[in-house]
């Protein structure tokens, strides 16, 4: 081990004694290091993001909604059309029965009413939603209290809202006490949530139970034309929480196969956060492998200008190593020299595309909007990749110094 | 004892010469023998295959009783490491080591610690007069210097034949004197030396002599 590390320490006086070139020789596998680094720690931020993202809409849940269908319906009149449509009650109960055991669903509706607050009026999406709603999408409290039982039982006019709604009525001292009219009822403000599914845009909240007491699930709707639009849709959102993410994809099977048989149109929509997870994190993979890909050849490239250098390194040394020969260096002793060399260099070469790939990735990943995570695993991969680069690249011209016969190499040089 | 029977030796393939033709020498323990002859007759090539730098095309080496040329090239350099001397017309030295590294050299190919190298080294650049200039490297030094440097390479692993090149050839008269009584206070010591010369003067010094020409052994002479 001693005389391997004396051959690194005479790699390392070579190198400083050749900095011109050795720096010009290095180049290739610094940048290769360095973007591998990158791409890996962008890969890995990347992941963390999507991961963060898909899990706050709660991995093990399965997301049925009701969507307005292009068609007009069966019962269109001139001037009137009716339109029933989106989940029901029966979709609920053979969901319910079919889904494994352990499994709970929880429904929202969703409201077709505008909000006012003083002289403004808003058009938020209005969730009705029962207590338990807010915990299996990982809601989190900013301001006062979240909706219970007792506001379900007594039907009680509370609302709460996202911090997006919030913020729009531009209320000085904040919202809570305030009232807003949905329809023609008025809620008081109880809460100001944080709910990472809605993240983005303005949403209020309501009781299901106080929904069910004053609001119908049919609306009627003059449109601009002059025609009129009657709907009826009996449940807007069905959510599925099955035990385990294992038990997922079967939990998606049986609810299609429910929603198939029971629905002769498109007027719904399955949302599986599991599954969108996975998508992304394989269209994530193989972003990955490609970028990757494009900074091996970098490496390669690199690794042809070591070749280069150290092929030039043994035609200049010929009579060195002719001298060595002759005084008892065997082929093998050649051999692990000028590999050693070249290992070395590029070794140097990894550490510094490492530093460099290091500093880069925050600033990436920031350009790119999101947190880049620099792993153990991707640094000690990249070092072992610059080694394996100098193994490679280096041996051919160290098996070309270690056949100089040392008799015709000394009488020339 | 080294024993040289039937040695030749042909470089080339295609137009092949043959540069030694059937060579027999005995070179015994402590013997101080010069090669004497002209340019092109050989002598060199006799001097690279007694040293196992070279490998003859055929015939027999001896090395102490053991046969040589049938050993693979790993074992042969490892011998040649061991027992072999080598002293050189051009020196050379290697140009980015100092003068202590140079003379250590063969030693770190036998694996020696570090510290014994160093100690080795030292010690033997004080015999040869070059403990002031351990630190420095060869473009620093003068020809004698460099000389007596590749001597000093020579001699660190105790080997028991030094084999010399025309070891004067590149240095003016007085420092050429100097190194060729450093050899003859070698050989006094009991080190067995084998050396090239053009010199007359000191191949009239030389205990026994051989005269080369055309790859065979012409004459031999004794002082």
């Amino acid at each position: 081990m001693t005389w391997i590390l004396q051959l690194v320490r005479d790699s390392i006086r070579d190198i400083v004694r050749h900095k011109l070139r050795s720096i010009l020789a290095l180049l290739g596998i610094v940048f290769g290091i360095a973007a591998v680094i990158t791409i890996l720690g962008i890969g890995e931020g990347a992941q963390r993001t999507v991961l963060k993202e898909m899990s706050v809409m709660g991995l093990r849940n399965i997301i049925a909604e009701s969507v307005k269908p292009k068609d007009a319906g069966p019962k269109a009149r001139r001037g009137y059309t009716r339109k029933d449509y989106g989940l029901t009650h029966r979709d609920l109960q053979q969901i319910d029965a079919a889904l494994p055991e352990g499994s709970s669903t929880y429904i929202a509706r969703i409201l077709p009413e505008t909000v006012s607050f003083g002289s403004k009026t808003f058009e938020p999406p209005i969730f009705a939603v029962p207590a338990a709603y807010y915990e299996i999408f990982n809601a989190e409290v900013e301001e006062g209290i979240l909706h219970n039982h007792v506001h379900e039982r007594d039907r009680m006019l509370v609302c709460v809202a996202n911090r997006e709604f919030a913020d729009d009525l531009e209320v000085p001292g904040g919202v809570l006490g305030e009232r807003i009219k949905i329809g023609l009822n008025y809620f008081q403000f109880i809460g100001v949530i944080d709910i990472p599914i809605h993240k983005g845009k303005p949403y209020v909240y309501v009781p299901l139970a106080t929904a069910d007491n004053y609001y119908s699930t049919s609306n009627f709707d003059r449109r601009e034309s002059g025609s009129r639009e009657f709907t009826k849709v009996e449940i807007g959102q069905i959510v599925a929480q099955v035990p385990t993410e294992a038990l997922v994809p079967a939990g998606v099977s049986l609810i299609e196969k429910t929603l198939k048989a029971n629905h002769r149109k498109d007027d719904y929509k399955l949302t599986v956060p599991l599954q969108l997870l996975e998508s992304k994190q394989k269209t994530q993979r193989v972003l990955n492998i490609v970028l990757v890909a494009i900074a091996l050849i970098s490496l390669i490239v690199g690794g042809i200008g070591i070749m280069n250098i150290m092929l030039a390194n043994v035609s200049e040394r010929m009579g060195e190593i002719g001298i060595r020969r002759a005084i008892g260096a065997t082929q093998r002793d050649i051999v692990l020299q000028f590999l050693v060399e070249s290992t070395t260099l590029t070794l140097l070469g990894g550490v510094l595309g490492c530093i460099l790939g290091v500093l880069a990735v925050p600033f990436s990943a920031q350009f790119i909007g999101f947190e880049g995570a620099i792993t153990p695993a991707a640094v000690i991969v990249s070092l072992l990749v610059s080694a394996i680069v100098g193994l490679g690249f280096g041996i051919f011209p160290a098996l070309n110094a270690a056949k100089l016969d040392p008799g015709l190499v000394l009488t020339q040089y | 004892m080294i024993e040289l029977t039937g040695i030749t030796k042909t470089y080339g393939t295609v137009s092949p010469v043959e540069v030694l033709h059937g060579i027999d020498l005995k070179i015994p323990d402590n013997e101080y023998l010069g090669i004497v002859g002209q340019s092109g007759s050989g002598k060199s090539t006799l001097l690279k295959i007694i040293g196992l730098i070279h490998e003859a095309t055929s015939g027999t080496i001896r090395f102490h009783g053991k046969n040589v040329t049938e050993m693979n090239d790993a074992d042969r350099t490892r011998i040649r490491g061991r027992e072999v001397g080598f002293v050189f017309q051009s020196f050379q030295l290697i140009p980015h080591l100092s003068v202590v590294e140079n003379v250590e050299l063969p030693l770190f190919y036998q694996r020696v610690s570090r510290l014994e190298r160093r100690e080795r080294a030292h010690a033997i650049l004080k015999q040869v007069g070059l403990d002031h200039r351990t630190t420095h490297t060869p473009n620093e030094l003068s020809g004698g210097e460099c000389q007596r440097t590749a001597i000093a390479r020579a001699l660190v692993s105790a080997p028991s034949i030094l084999l010399a090149d025309e070891p004067t050839g590149n240095l003016d008269l007085d420092t050429g004197r100097a190194i060729e009584d450093l050899f003859l206070e070698l050989h006094g010591t009991g080190t067995t030396i084998v050396l090239i010369t053009h010199d007359d003067a000191l191949a009239n010094r030389i205990p026994r002599t051989i005269r080369i020409s055309d790859g065979r052994i012409l004459q031999e002479a004794t002082a």
